[in-house]
């Protein structure tokens, strides 16, 4: 039977060829070092990107993750998962960029931040481009916490366990967090939009 | 249970993160109810607009600048001299330590002339020492090779390397992960 706490799946245990990987990184294997980052840049650097909403800034902290796995993979036991160990340095880094942000930003209603600055990729245009700028930008008005268990479950797809892994918390904290975070995301996105010709919020269809 | 308590199982049944039990009461209940259906539904597509956010691309020369800033953030973390050749940023860092060793000693000249002496007298030589990557002590003084970490060989299979690792003897000196939060959670 399955149960509210394996919901999702557990995390992926290691693959062999990874934790190889790993014992060359742990051996001062520089080449091994550059397909651990290969390997894992493109994920690393969305999952910033959604939690900062700034392409330089989510490359920033990408780029201090992988630093800060390089300085500690020595003492990394190898039998755990990288990948959320990797995730939990991007996610920390993210949340402790964000409050240096917001010192200098205004806080929403709701103590809801605006951090960002949804800008679309110069590759995107269109109606579609301009659809996923207002997702974005309505995203980065939750605060940290739910913001990180949104990206790393509806837009990386993570299971709760994996993510529990990841933040640092229960299980149980993840799906409260998810619950709470679906309920301020939706409700922001039914906001009325300012710029809207008849004044009402996004519509979804019915 | 009415629609009320049902509504508030909905974020999670649109993700599938219930249980057994509640999935099969709000599968029950919606079975009747269009307005709860109604609601799941919204639910639902916001999920699907958020999914929609996983694959992009990023600006052009993102990658070739992460790189770039790897390749000079890892060779800080290597000894001098045994760097080939310092990063911008370092010499940067390197000419503004020099300044300020410089502006000190001129600083400390004046108040040695003008009155008792207020900077230690190790102040420049230490200064000075930092940005020669060393540790000042008196040993240093007399004998800088005598600091200098012992060689070590990084081994490289094939191709040009972007990066310059910390040798194995330092690795135990860094701190800890800083990005390990405690078992408990985590309040952001």
């Amino acid at each position: 039977m399955e149960t509210a706490a394996t919901v999702g799946g557990p995390a992926r245990m290691p693959e062999a060829g990874e934790v190889e990987l790993l014992r060359r990184c742990q051996e001062g294997d520089a080449e091994a070092f550059r397909d651990l980052v290969e390997r894992y840049q493109r994920r690393t650097y969305w999952i910033a990107f959604h939690m900062l909403g700034d392409y330089e800034t989510a490359r920033e902290v990408s780029q201090e993750a992988f630093i800060r796995v390089f300085r500690n993979v020595a003492r990394f036991d190898i039998r755990k998962n990288f990948y959320t160990w990797l995730y939990q340095i991007v996610v920390n880094l993210s949340i402790d960029r964000m409050r240096k942000m917001s010192h200098a930003r205004a806080v929403s209603v709701e103590g809801l931040g605006g951090l960002a600055d949804p800008r679309p990729a110069p590759s995107e245009s269109g109606e579609k481009a301009d659809l996923r700028r207002r997702v974005h930008g309505v995203l980065q008005r939750l605060p940290p916490k739910y913001k990180a268990v949104l990206t790393l479950r509806d837009i990386q797809g993570f299971s709760c366990q994996e993510i529990a892994e990841i933040v640092g918390c229960t299980n149980a904290t993840v799906r409260w967090r998810l619950h709470r975070a679906r309920k301020i995301f939706r409700a922001l996105w039914e906001e009325p939009r300012p710029e809207s010709p008849d004044g009402g919020g996004e519509a979804f269809a019915s | 249970m009415d629609c009320e308590e049902i509504r508030e199982f909905l974020p999670l049944f649109a993700g599938g993160e219930l249980g057994e039990g509640e999935r099969v009461a709000v599968e029950a209940h919606l079975g009747f109810c269009a307005g709860c259906a109604r609601e799941l539904d919204r639910y639902r597509q916001a999920r699907a607009l958020l999914a929609d956010l996983r694959e992009g691309e990023p600006p052009p020369g993102t990658w070739k600048a992460l790189w770039r800033g790897l390749e000079e953030g890892l060779s800080l973390g290597v000894p001098a001299g045994l760097r080939s050749r310092p990063s911008g940023a370092y010499r940067l860092a390197a000419a503004l330590l020099v300044g300020l060793a410089v502006g000190l000693a001129a600083h400390a000249a004046r108040r040695e002339a003008a009155g008792p002496a207020s900077l230690p007298a190790a102040t420049v030589p230490a200064l000075q020492a930092a940005v020669r990557g060393t540790v000042p002590t008196a040993a240093a003084a007399d004998s800088p090779a005598a600091l200098r970490p012992e060689a070590f060989t990084l081994r490289v299979r094939g191709g040009a390397v972007p990066v310059s690792p910390v040798p194995p003897k330092d690795r135990f000196h860094l701190p800890l992960v800083e990005a390990f939060p405690p078992p408990d959670e985590r309040e952001f």
